[in-house]
């Protein structure tokens, strides 16, 4: 099919399903080059807050769509920050306000960093839940949050935050004792284990390497958190004798014979593999 | 007015009232200067925006205090490598105070509007470091360009590059800003004058280097210190093959600027290519140390080097402490900042060290160029 077609059609069809007929607008106007006047409307669109949610939130996409275009983008660059800044704030609609602090967040903006940080510490200022905030300050290393995040950690009930936290706290070597002590944790949730075991990987891989054999040989516990551990041990490169200790070779090549787990036989395939190469 | 004792919990705050104080009494600028150290303790456990934030209010006092000349080399590190629209144009509206501006600003006035151009930003310099939005309609870029203008014929030697920004191939500038890059042009395309001699810069070389001397600490604090290198090899400072010139740098892998580690690592290893072809392999060391050691294992420390073409032997390692930077940080007087998690500011610092390990040549705060250490390695020899 002819290009031009495909994409008239599916811009119908995308029209079609369009909430409010300024969605449609928006994206009829997505920039292909950069054209400064189509970027200017897109910002107006996005900075009007008489325009439905729907259509900021396609201009915005629009936007970002063009910003790949980064020579062709930047003289609007200021002001497409400006707006995003505009926007994040109490009352926008929160699909909105949501992607604007992401798309700020993803350029280690400070005003976002602020705003996120400050939601995190007092909820009722939040402007996205507490996972989102980690999410989008998780984009930087830089952003000094993982003391906010370890005791995010500690407070938070539902999984999903803590999560976040987990992956936050991924990129800092003064954790390894939070993660070590969640893999060997059978209580916790094992998205928190399966996490505690890639963050301690990549922090410490010679503390991984001692927890996971520890549960690899551990009959009693789960099929998926084994199948997570013995993968990483197979590319784990220099933490590890492994080859040395026939026990646990041995131990690790039976586990395929007795576990009803594709995964976990797999993870041990992929283990055997390696030991020959 | 003595500095107050500001370390890391201090509120903004009250750092940026003091700030203002300095703002009001010109005289006591000399008090912003303490400030700018990365490692200062006002930074400690800041993240790195805050710090830049903080910098930025603070580079940009000196367009009202007048900028001394320890802070000249500050302002000119900025311009060279800073990549933060908001610190750049903070250091564009710090020379605008200079009474006398180095020879090479304008070329790193020029490097600068390349360097943020594609993420320009509104800046203000009207508050600091509060969840405000900037709604100032002056970007960083237009700071840079009208310290070029108020240059004047001192800039001379931008007239054709400006012309080129401002030309259709120049492309990637707003209306606003082409409109000031026009007027930069009427302003500096007036007879050439000089701009200074090399009055101000200390930019660093030569032996003791230019913040605070060379190294500080005793070597014999550091001759016990465990390093580890990018193979796993652990060994300590005195094992270091010393007794041949040495070559020390400093660098982490998580660096967002690629204006300093990326290219200090690159650079080093168009250095070792030159040591080889001049017949010098074996005969000098190169060294790079994380600032990071923590998070820098050896098989980053590997990953990191060979991907810029770093070869390795006993005589080229990069390697990390396995307990604390700090005595490292001391011994050559780094300037380099934490935050919770890892850096979050630190300058360019080199060392050319004799056979006995005392330095012989030392560059910080400024992009070094490979040739210029090569010269003063083989001058060790």
């Amino acid at each position: 099919m002819d290009v031009r077609e495909y994409r008239r059609q599916y811009e119908a069809e995308l029209a079609s399903h369009a909430h409010t007929a300024g969605t449609a607008k928006a994206l009829g106007a997505a920039p292909e080059s950069g054209s400064g006047d189509r970027i200017h409307r897109l910002l107006a669109t996005l900075r009007n807050d008489k325009e439905p949610a729907s259509a900021r939130l396609a201009a915005l996409d629009a936007l970002k769509a063009a910003r790949f275009l980064t020579a062709h983008f930047a003289p609007y660059n200021a002001d497409f920050l400006a707006a995003l800044r505009e926007i994040a704030k109490p009352g926008t609609d929160p699909e909105l306000c949501e992607s604007a602090l992401e798309t700020l967040a993803l350029d280690k903006d400070s005003y976002a960093q602020d705003v996120l940080r400050r939601g995190l510490a007092d909820p009722k200022t939040a402007l996205v839940s507490a996972a989102k905030a980690l999410q989008f300050l998780s984009h930087d290393d830089h952003a000094g949050v993982v003391d906010l995040a370890r005791d995010i950690f500690h407070k938070a009930t539902d999984v999903g935050t803590k999560e976040e936290a987990l992956r936050v706290l991924a990129s800092d070597p003064k954790s390894a004792d939070l993660f070590t002590s969640l893999i060997k944790d059978k209580s916790q949730p094992r998205s928190l284990r399966a996490l505690s075991a890639t963050g301690l990987n990549f922090i410490n891989p010679q503390r991984f390497a001692e927890a996971a054999r520890a549960i690899a040989t551990d009959d009693h516990d789960y099929d998926d958190i084994r199948a997570t551990v013995i993968g990483a041990l197979a590319h784990l490169k220099d933490a590890t004798h492994v080859p040395k200790d026939q026990s646990f070779v041995q131990h690790v090549r039976e586990l395929a014979a007795k576990t009803g787990s594709t995964p976990l036989r797999a993870a041990v395939g992929r283990f055997m593999k390696r030991l020959q190469e | 007015m003595a500095t107050p004792a500001f370390d890391g919990a201090t509120p903004i705050a009250d750092i940026v009232a003091h700030v203002d104080r300095l703002r009001a009494a010109p005289a006591l600028r000399d008090g912003l200067v303490d400030l700018l150290a990365e490692q200062a303790p006002l930074y400690a456990g800041r993240s790195t925006v805050e710090t830049e934030r903080l910098r930025g209010y603070l580079l940009a006092s000196f367009e009202t205090t007048g900028l001394p000349p320890a802070a000249i080399d500050y302002v000119l590190e900025e311009l060279e490598s800073g990549l933060n629209p908001y610190t750049v144009a903070a250091a564009a509206k710090a020379l605008r105070g200079a009474s006398s501006v180095p020879e090479r600003a304008v070329a790193l006035l020029l490097k600068a509007v390349k360097s943020i151009h594609l993420s320009d930003d509104r800046v203000s310099f009207e508050g600091c470091c509060a969840a405000t939005r900037d709604d100032s309609s002056v970007t960083a870029v237009t700071e840079v360009v009208r310290t070029i203008a108020w240059l004047g014929p001192r800039a001379h030697a931008a007239v054709a590059p400006l012309r080129a920004m401002a030309g259709p191939e120049g492309g990637g500038f707003s209306a606003a800003v082409r409109a000031e890059i026009e007027k930069a042009i009427a302003a500096v395309a007036g007879e050439p004058m000089p701009v200074a001699h090399s009055c101000c810069s200390h930019a660093a070389s030569h032996a003791a280097s230019a913040e605070g001397g060379g190294p500080g600490a005793s070597s014999s604090d550091l001759a016990a210190l465990e390093l580890e290198d990018q193979d796993g090899s652990v060994l300590t400072f005195a094992d270091f093959p010393f007794g041949r010139p040495s070559v020390v740098t400093f660098f982490y892998t998580r660096c967002m600027n690629p204006e300093k580690c990326s290219l200090t690592i690159t650079k080093l290893a168009r250095l070792q290519k030159r040591i080889r072809d001049e017949g010098l392999h074996g005969r000098v060391n190169i060294a790079a140390f994380s600032y990071d050691p923590a998070f820098d294992l050896p098989r980053r420390l590997r990953a990191y080097g060979s991907d810029r073409g770093m070869a390795f032997d006993a005589h080229n390692r990069m390697m990390r402490t396995t307990g604390p930077f700090e005595p490292l940080r001391q011994h050559f007087e780094l300037g380099v900042g934490y935050g919770p998690a890892t850096v979050n500011r630190h300058r360019i610092d080199l060392a050319v060290l004799d056979a006995k390990g005392v330095p012989a040549f030392a560059i910080a705060r400024r992009l070094w160029d490979d040739a210029e250490v090569f010269d003063a390695l083989k001058a060790a020899l």
